[in-house]
């Protein structure tokens, strides 16, 4: 295999890990929020 | 408001300093290293390789700090910053995971062998998968924070076994430095890169604390409102 392959392979693959994990950063934020407007609902109602 | 408005102003600084030192640390290596003159391009990975590794270690030393303070003090932010420098510390040994075989095809012609500083690094981040095995485990809060905390704290142990198994046992890949030490410009990279992980870690350790922070003040404002009915 070409070395430029080997490197090009490690760059993306720690590039990736990188931006997955934000995603999940990002994606549990968001569910944060929806769960703090649930429960924003649920004590206007009961108000 | 002002403490928030001071926060938001620090995490915008490291996530714009993040940016600027990872574009720095591509820089470096890319365009102001020399090749090393064994494995040509494939040393380039050493940077992040290395980067990640002493990152991670830091990651995993932070754990075992917060860890002791929250068994002394029981204060739960230190039970935060915790299971935040954990998350981080196994994002970066899975990049160290995954970057070292590759470099490892190249330099021994092999993936992966069971050999001691790899094994020990799979051991740490199977050891780390588990802490977080436990505190998904548990739901009472305080009880989750003992038993995670004595686990960061011996989970830790494996940092130095997986340091000194090089000189222990030797076979890992390393950069020729015959004619004295790192060349000074790739270890320039080598710093920059080094860097730009430190604050990488800062900056997705702070967002993890944010987030645990709220999901943990999000669980208490439920279960008084439950009390409440």
């Amino acid at each position: 295999m070409d070395r430029l392959v080997y490197v090009w392979m490690a760059f993306s693959i720690t590039w990736i890990a990188i931006f997955v994990y934000m995603l999940m950063l990002g994606r549990r934020q968001q569910k944060l929020a929806h769960e703090l407007e649930h429960l924003r609902q649920a004590l206007k109602t009961k108000k | 408001m002002k403490g928030s408005a001071y926060n938001l102003r620090g995490h915008n600084f490291i996530a714009w300093t993040t940016g600027f030192l990872m574009l720095a640390s591509l820089y470096a290596i890319f365009l102001y290293a020399p090749l090393e003159r064994h494995m040509l391009e494939v040393q380039k990975i050493f940077y992040i390789h290395v980067g990640a590794a002493w990152n991670a270690f830091f990651a995993f030393f932070i754990v075992f700090i917060a860890s002791i303070i929250y068994l002394k003090t029981r204060n739960l932010k230190y039970d935060v910053l915790a299971a935040a420098s954990a998350e981080v510390g196994l994002l970066f040994t899975t990049i160290v995971l995954l970057t070292g075989p590759i470099w490892a095809r190249h330099s021994w012609n092999a993936w992966w062998t069971w050999e001691p500083r790899l094994t020990t690094t799979l051991i740490l981040w199977f050891i780390y998968f588990a802490y977080f095995l436990v505190r998904s485990g548990v739901a009472e809060k305080a009880r989750r924070a003992v038993l995670s905390a004595v686990f960061g704290i011996i989970g830790f142990l494996d940092v130095p076994i997986i340091y000194i198994s090089v000189r222990w046992w030797g076979s890992h890949p390393t950069i020729d430095t015959t004619g004295g030490g790192l060349h000074p410009m790739m270890l320039h990279a080598l710093i920059v890169t080094v860097l730009a992980f430190a604050f990488l870690y800062g900056y997705l350790c702070q967002k993890a604390m944010a987030l645990e922070n709220t999901r943990q003040e999000l669980q208490d404002i439920k279960e008084k409102l439950r009390e409440s009915i």
